[in-house]
């Protein structure tokens, strides 16, 4: 149990880890919404060499298929239940299902889509360290002050949810390996034993949460946190020229594959 | 049985931007009833080579054998060696999730499958050794113990399973002075009067310099003193490295950059006392 966990920063020097947060975040929503809009094999392939592009100029590609991993089983699964529970056209008879032509095509759809989905939006946690992302975001959110959204608190709860990913994953490890050494089995197939593996290892876990959850919440109250007060940071972030030129061109492009697909 | 280290070599997250060196070409032998003290800087590798001991980290490179036989031979081997080599993790009282001190302390000797009646006999030799009574505490819940006591339960948890050796990572860390001497009295009971061989992994040795026989120095996954305790606790490279060495040794360095003369490789309070009592008069 080591390596890239999803969420996971990558420290680097690349293009896209110089872009302000900002800008890679409303990229990315955009693109997101775009993987909804791409029709056809052609469409499909040029979104996925686009991505496997970024995935080079960010300088991360090796943790591109780590990424994937946990979500691949729920893409095979998309693509088999929608290749036999699709009716159209049989391609091949497996007796009990059948897989259709339009079960293929959505399946592959759904799965593809899924991995898009995926390595883009893992790709903004690779290339931005957490703190410069909740700053982006707690920026982004600020004209939404007005109307009672508590900005700089959710931002704050999401910095401290992912700071606390990779300890969890250590202490996960620490435990589990704990238990090991006692002669727990986690890999045993016998279900009553495998309940009482996972049984001792999530309560320590719990209980160390809870005690890191009370040590930095007081270590916060120490140090004056207050809850709404106005807060300034150490690296105040500066759109550079560069970002505005990324944005102009980004949002050119995707207007015009809007465009071009709907109304031409 | 003697547990023996042949060219290990380790690398955390491999081909990852991740990745670093755990432990580099590390040999080295441990003999039966042995008592060694590991030490070394923050990072130096010392809890990866306490893992490779019951097989917890496969090494990349090289082999653990343990009574000759490489523990990543076959799973019976691997699970042979994890009863044989009994680890105790650093903070091990963290890792606590019993109701009842005696389910915690059962949990290993009934996950390797002894009887029921076998599994009672060892949580009370287990809880005896540690120095808790049997009666008394066997029924508590574990969280609401003090610190000493949890830590107790937690070794006892791995003593239950009655390993030959004992690994412990920091074992006296955050207790009180009597809970470490407790502890220290505990380990060297086993170690003299069972014959149980003893890892101890420390930042801190006046505690036990005086009863290990040997020391072991890593860093950056190296191993680069390794001797007799007396020997190497006196290694000026000790100080370079910024460990700690007991009171008597830093004396001893003192006085003779102060151009004293003292004789031999003092140890203890007690031998440095006699050398200055003998340099005085």
């Amino acid at each position: 149990m080591e390596g890239i966990v999803l969420g996971q920063y990558v420290p680097g020097n690349s293009f896209l880890h110089k872009l302000d947060p900002r800008t890679k975040l409303i990229m990315s929503a955009v693109l997101l919404w775009v993987i909804f809009l791409l029709e056809g094999p052609l469409e499909y392939t040029g979104f996925g060499l686009f991505i496997v592009f970024l995935y080079l100029l960010a300088g991360v590609s090796g943790s591109f298929l780590k990424i994937l991993r946990p979500g691949l089983y729920l893409v095979l699964i998309t693509l088999i239940i929608n290749m036999i529970f699709t009716p159209g056209r049989v391609v091949l008879d497996l007796g009990l299902a059948d897989i259709t032509r339009e079960g293929l095509i959505q399946g592959l759809t759904m799965g593809f889509r899924l991995v898009f989905l995926i390595s883009m939006s893992s790709l903004v946690t690779l290339t931005t360290s957490p703190v410069r992302m909740t700053d982006g975001l707690e920026l982004l959110l600020k004209p939404f002050k007005k109307i009672g959204v508590p900005a700089s608190e959710l931002a704050m709860m999401m910095n401290i949810a992912l700071r606390f990913i990779p300890t969890f994953w250590e202490e996960t490890d620490k435990i589990r390996k704990a238990q090991i050494a006692r002669g727990a089995d986690f890999d045993s197939w016998n279900l009553g034993r495998r309940i009482k593996y996972i049984t001792a290892l999530l309560v320590p876990l719990f209980v160390s949460a809870f005690r890191k959850a009370d040590e930095l919440s007081m270590a916060m109250e120490a140090r004056g946190y207050t809850v709404g007060m106005e807060r300034t940071s150490l690296h105040e972030l500066k759109m550079n020229p560069r970002d505005y030129l990324v944005l102009t061109v980004f949002f050119i492009s995707v207007a015009a594959f809007v465009i071009n697909k709907y109304f031409i | 049985m003697p547990i023996e280290f042949r060219n290990i070599s380790y690398t955390y997250s491999k081909k990852t931007p991740f990745a670093r060196k755990g432990l580099t070409n590390v040999s080295l032998t441990v003999n039966d009833g042995e008592w060694v003290a590991v030490m070394g800087p923050t990072g130096s590798g010392k809890s990866t080579l306490l893992q490779h001991l019951n097989g917890l980290l496969k090494p990349d490179l090289g082999e653990v054998l343990l009574d000759h036989v490489n523990i990543h031979s076959s799973s019976a081997a691997l699970r042979e060696t994890r009863q044989k080599v009994g680890l105790v993790f650093q903070y091990p009282e963290h890792q606590l999730f019993g109701s009842t001190v005696y389910e915690e302390i059962a949990y290993g000797p009934e996950n390797y499958g002894y009887a029921a009646s076998d599994v009672e006999q060892r949580v009370k030799t287990a809880m005896e050794t540690v120095g808790l009574d049997y009666l008394k505490y066997k029924d508590r819940h574990p969280y609401e113990l003090s610190g000493g006591e949890k830590r107790r339960i937690a070794l006892a948890g791995v003593l239950a399973t009655d390993p030959q050796i004992i690994a412990l990572d920091e074992p006296t860390a955050g207790l009180d002075p009597s809970g470490r001497q407790k502890l220290v009295e505990t380990i060297t009971q086993l170690n003299r009067d069972y014959g149980k061989t003893v890892i101890w992994v420390t930042h801190e040795i006046t505690e036990i310099a005086a009863l290990v026989n040997r020391v072991l120095v890593i860093k950056d996954g190296q191993v680069v003193l390794d001797g007799a305790a007396r020997e190497v606790l006196n290694n000026h490279l000790m100080t370079q490295l910024g460990l700690d060495v007991p009171v008597a040794v830093e004396i001893s360095h003192h006085m003779r950059r102060k151009g004293k003369a003292v004789e031999g490789q003092p140890l203890t309070i007690e031998e440095i006392k006699k050398e200055i009592v003998r340099l005085v008069r």
